[in-house]
């Protein structure tokens, strides 16, 4: 308890200081485009889809793992409310997908997952879901798709000051402190954010009894801060860092009857970087630094192991604007890794690289954006394909768009996959995926009344050489490229908008049609073919609907997420489940502060699930918060 | 509508109650479902998985999979190590779900769990009110029958695993669990009390006892097989003297690189089985200069041998993530008889003899 005051204490000490100084002014976060480098400049037909501001103002202080799980149509593969929640993008693994901040992959290197319950909305004014294959982009591990985390900078802004605190069921809390401020030739944007889970839930067990789950207490702390400093009109140095921490107790899952496991993540990235920005041409140089630890025990299993991973890296990147419609592109990359982890024989370093280049064209009257990307990896004992893209956006008129993206993807297999002691195989080859997209948007505007949009994607994707552990003659287990994959599906996603008789609000809807086979697997595992991969939902529908009048507002959300199989060769799966929640808030303001008051209900149903089996899920809980703005 | 399911429940539990009271003289005597067969205890997924147990009926060819669930409506828990039938109970060790569960043996139905436990290893009954499961905390548990309790802690070495019980002493082997020993625990039973540590090859992992009433211990060695590495040490085969506590004949494998385990022991009593070098080995322990011989060439995950038939039974795990199968091996000359659908990766077999 007296820490976790003094947890507590240390968040509202600072949060109180800074807003005694704050001038008076109010300002809400608005929606501002994402600007991930390459993404803005070369992803033109590759579907990136915003996480909407409202939806992201409703769910501030929740993890990642829970604002994606609740308002999108994604699959995350999530081990109960205590353990960790990975994405799983287009029928694909979790190593399949990246998670980006300031060109930096948050993938860590021994595993090429990123756990999305330690990540906070609040720390992010964007947050942007890229679909399918992007290697051409954005390197290795972008086969089903990434995850963009990006602080919009602005300039001559006032002091902005964001203070968020939060309480729920199950013991569970958070807060957090936003600054927001620039001058002429400065611009900052940092935030402090804390939760202390107790996740003391019940769920019903085997012989039916209620049982309050054990050993489920996640303490995370985390800060983000940006600032860019303009050197004068064409030059900025732009800085940021990250630092995450994370203790937490795994709980048992349903199948034993107590758990001792303990896990500690500590994350710190850094970034400096250069740019000019010239009206003909754009220079950026950028260097970063990841150091991540963690410590994982249990002494009734005997382990006690403790890993260490650096990573180095330096971009460069060079555009040259050839009049109103040619962009041209080039640059290189390099990474170096270095991991200490107890299961590897000896510290081992892997030296990365790659040189791309991308050229977009925009026809006069934009009748057609159309991009082209090649890039080339390199990464030591590995042969990497030579990855192109090639992606349009083709506004066929007012209201509706096409999109059309193909590209050659591919993933480096992880440190572990490479060193690991026993089973470690460093002949591995990446794995080598095609991706063919198409997309169509429409829009139907009613005047103010009516606003709406469509969006129908569908996607076939073939993934060679996946790897996968398998136990080897003398039933060592060892990574090996002998899975072939078919991940084709189809994305249906409507947002409308409304206003009507002083009420506003809107009306989205996602559906994902996701199949995803086996069409090749390891000798005497020829039971797999065809069949669904573990844990991946042939469907996911996810609604929401908002509305609001003057101070109130209202948000709804649905979600049904169907049957999930837990063996490769099918033959036992998990039922399907349908999930609600209830947000209810009013935003009070004063000449000073604006004050937001939420109420919210998560799984109104009281609906018993798993995600991944034996790993129990919360049945209906509440919370209340309250943002306040300065 | 919630209150007319739980009355509903009641009721039942009531009725099925009334009727469980009425059966409890018989209990001994009851055919049930699963009498007279072959129990294959499979470990079951690592993550997100449970144990389950294969009932096989050689005469009938019957196969009814995951019988504990089928019969008490909740999985058995992760990860199953074995099951012992002892006084007319079923003992299934389940390690990483930190008990044991009992059942009739004849209908499976449920009769107790035994709870504090850490990761229990095997279980080994003693006498009509105590048994003994070697728990890889360090210790071999007590267990009051009657009330499937803990009753005592007997301090053993790193991860004792498989026990042999003689008629003073159990062997209790310290294979190592999540570590590494080499040593043998030896306890008088009558007393609960270590009466000597044995010092034995790297990873003690397999023990039998031989028709002459001696123990053999198989020891892995230090390693991986298949995955040599610098500081592996060969795997051993050894007999334990019960009566002076000593070791007196050992047999050293010439390789480091690979690593025997899993011993059972012919109804001879002379034949020792293990496997190594994927593959199964024999071992005549009544030769003059016994080698090991190999009987059949393929990877198998565990091995037990059924006296009744002398077959020999060997799982096959395929990808331990769906069902394995168990091949039936002639021990006579290694031909396969048949083989049996699994549950995920079979582990233990049990012959209600």
């Amino acid at each position: 308890m007296k820490l976790r005051v003094a947890f507590f204490s240390m968040i509202f000490c600072v949060a109180l200081k800074t807003s005694a100084q704050a001038p008076d002014s109010v300002r809400l976060l608005g929606a501002v485009e994402i600007k991930a480098d390459r993404i803005s400049a070369f992803a033109a037909g590759i579907k990136v889809e915003k996480v909407d501001s409202t939806m992201l103002s409703v769910r501030q202080g929740a993890s990642l793992a829970l604002l994606l799980k609740e308002q999108t149509s994604i699959t995350l593969k999530s081990y109960g409310p205590a353990g960790s929640s990975y994405l799983s993008m287009r029928g694909t693994n979790s190593s399949q997908s990246g998670v980006f901040w300031n060109g930096i992959n948050l993938q860590q290197p021994n595993m090429a997952m990123t756990d999305l319950t330690r990540i906070s909305t609040f720390e992010f004014s964007d947050i942007a879901l890229q679909s399918g294959g992007a290697s051409a982009l954005l390197g290795s591990g972008v086969i089903g798709g990434s995850l963009q985390l990006a602080n919009v900078m602005r300039y001559s802004t006032p002091l902005q000051v964001s203070v968020l605190l939060s309480a729920g069921s199950f013991g569970n809390t958070n807060g957090g402190l936003k600054i927001t401020a620039g001058n002429k030739h400065l611009a900052y944007t940092g935030s402090l954010t804390g939760a202390w889970d107790n996740n003391n839930f019940k769920y019903t067990d085997f012989y039916g009894n209620s049982i309050r789950i054990e050993n489920s207490l996640v303490k995370t702390a985390s800060s983000v801060h940006q600032i860019e400093y303009k050197l004068n009109q064409h030059q900025k140095l732009k800085a940021a860092v990250w630092y995450q921490v994370t203790d937490r107790q795994i709980p048992p899952i349903m199948t034993m009857t107590s758990s001792d496991q303990q896990q500690w993540d500590q994350a710190m990235r850094s970034m400096l970087q250069w740019s000019y920005t010239g009206s003909r041409q754009s220079f950026i140089v950028r260097s970063a630094f990841v150091d991540e630890k963690e410590h994982y025990r249990s002494e009734n299993a005997r382990i006690d192991a403790f890993y260490h991973l650096n990573t180095l890296q330096a971009d460069l990147e060079y555009k040259r604007y050839m009049g109103k419609r040619f962009t041209l592109g080039s640059g290189t990359t390099a990474h170096i890794i270095k991991a200490d982890v107890p299961y590897y024989n000896a510290i081992e370093y892997q030296p990365e690289g790659s040189v791309w280049a991308a050229f977009a064209y925009t026809a006069s009257k934009s009748v057609i954006t159309a991009v082209l990307n090649l890039r080339q990896d390199f990464s030591e004992g590995y042969q990497i394909p030579f990855c192109p893209s090639f992606s349009a956006h083709i506004p066929a008129s007012k209201n509706v768009a096409f999109t059309f993206n193909t590209s050659r993807n591919f993933r480096v297999p992880t440190m572990n996959d490479k060193y690991w002691n026993p089973g470690g195989n460093p002949e591995l080859k990446p794995e080598d995926s095609w991706n063919i997209e198409t997309g169509a948007e429409f829009r139907l505007n009613t005047g103010r009344l009516l606003n709406s949009k469509i969006n129908i994607d569908i996607y076939s994707q073939v993934i060679k050489n996946m790897i996968q552990w398998v136990p080897g003659d003398a039933g060592i287990w060892s990574p090996q490229n002998e899975q072939k994959v078919w991940s084709r599906g189809l994305e249906i996603s409507s947002r409308t908008d409304w206003k009507y008789a002083g009420f506003s609000g809107y009306f989205r809807f996602g559906y994902h049609y996701t199949p995803s086979t086996y069409i090749e697997a390891a000798a005497g595992q020829t039971e797999t073919i065809d069949k669904q991969l573990i844990y991946n939902p042939l469907h996911k529908i996810q609604e929401t609907f908002y509305f609001a009048r003057k101070a109130f507002y209202s948000l709804f959300s649905y979600s049904m997420t169907g049957k999930r199989y837990v063996q490769s060769d099918n033959s036992s799966s998990m039922p399907a489940y349908s999930l609600f929640d209830m947000y209810v808030g009013t935003t009070l303001k004063s000449k000073k502060a604006s004050f937001r008051l939420q109420t919210e209900i998560h799984n109104l149903l009281n609906t018993r699930y798993q995600s991944i089996r034996y790993y129990p899920e919360q049945g209906r809980s509440f919370r209340v918060s309250l943002l306040i703005n300065k | 509508m919630k209150t007319f399911k739980k009355t509903l429940l009641y009721l039942a539990m009531a009725i099925s109650a009334t009727f469980a009271a009425c059966n409890k003289d018989d209990d001994n005597t009851v055919q049930g479902a699963y009498s007279n067969g072959i129990f294959i205890v499979n470990e079951g997924q690592y993550t997100g998985g449970t144990g389950t147990v294969t009932y096989f009926n050689p005469d009938s060819n019957l196969v009814k999979q995951n019988i504990f669930e089928a019969v008490n409506g909740r999985p058995l828990g992760n990860i199953a190590q074995g099951m012992t039938i002892f006084n007319g109970k079923a003992y299934i060790v389940l390690n990483n779900a930190q008990k044991v569960e009992v059942v009739n043996p004849a209908t499976f139905k449920s009769v107790g769990t035994i709870l504090g436990l850490v990761n229990p290893a095997q279980f080994l009954g003693i006498n009509d009110n105590v048994g003994y499961v070697s728990d890889w905390d360090g210790n071999v548990k007590v267990i009051d029958l009657s009330t499937n309790t803990v009753s005592k802690t007997i301090k053993a070495g790193t991860g004792p695993d498989m026990m042999v019980k003689t008629s003073n002493y159990v062997f209790a082997a310290n294979a190592g669990g999540f570590g590494i020993d080499s040593s043998v625990t030896v306890i008088d039973y009558s007393l609960n009390q270590v009466v000597k540590t044995i010092k034995v090859g790297d990873a003690p992992a397999g023990m039998v006892m031989d028709s002459k009433g001696k123990i053999w211990v198989i020891c892995k060695g230090k390693g991986f097989s298949g995955w040599p590495a610098a500081g592996d040490t060969p795997g051993k085969i050894m007999r334990i003297d019960p009566s002076s506590l000593a070791v007196d004949y050992t047999y050293t494998f010439s390789s480091t690189g690979d690593h025997p385990e899993k011993l059972v022991i012919d109804k001879t009593g002379t034949i020792l089985y293990f496997l190594f070098n994927n593959g199964i080995y024999s071992f005549n322990t009544s030769a003059a200069s016994p080698v090991p011989q190999k009987l059949v060439s393929r990877y198998f995950y565990s091995l037990g041998y059924e006296n009744k038939t002398g077959y020999l039974y060997a799982s096959d795990p395929k990808n331990f993530t769906n069902a394995g199968i168990v091949l039936r091996i002639r021990a006579s000359n290694g031909s396969v008889v048949d083989s049996i659908q699994a549950g995920i990766v079979p582990r233990g077999f049990t012959f209600a003899e």
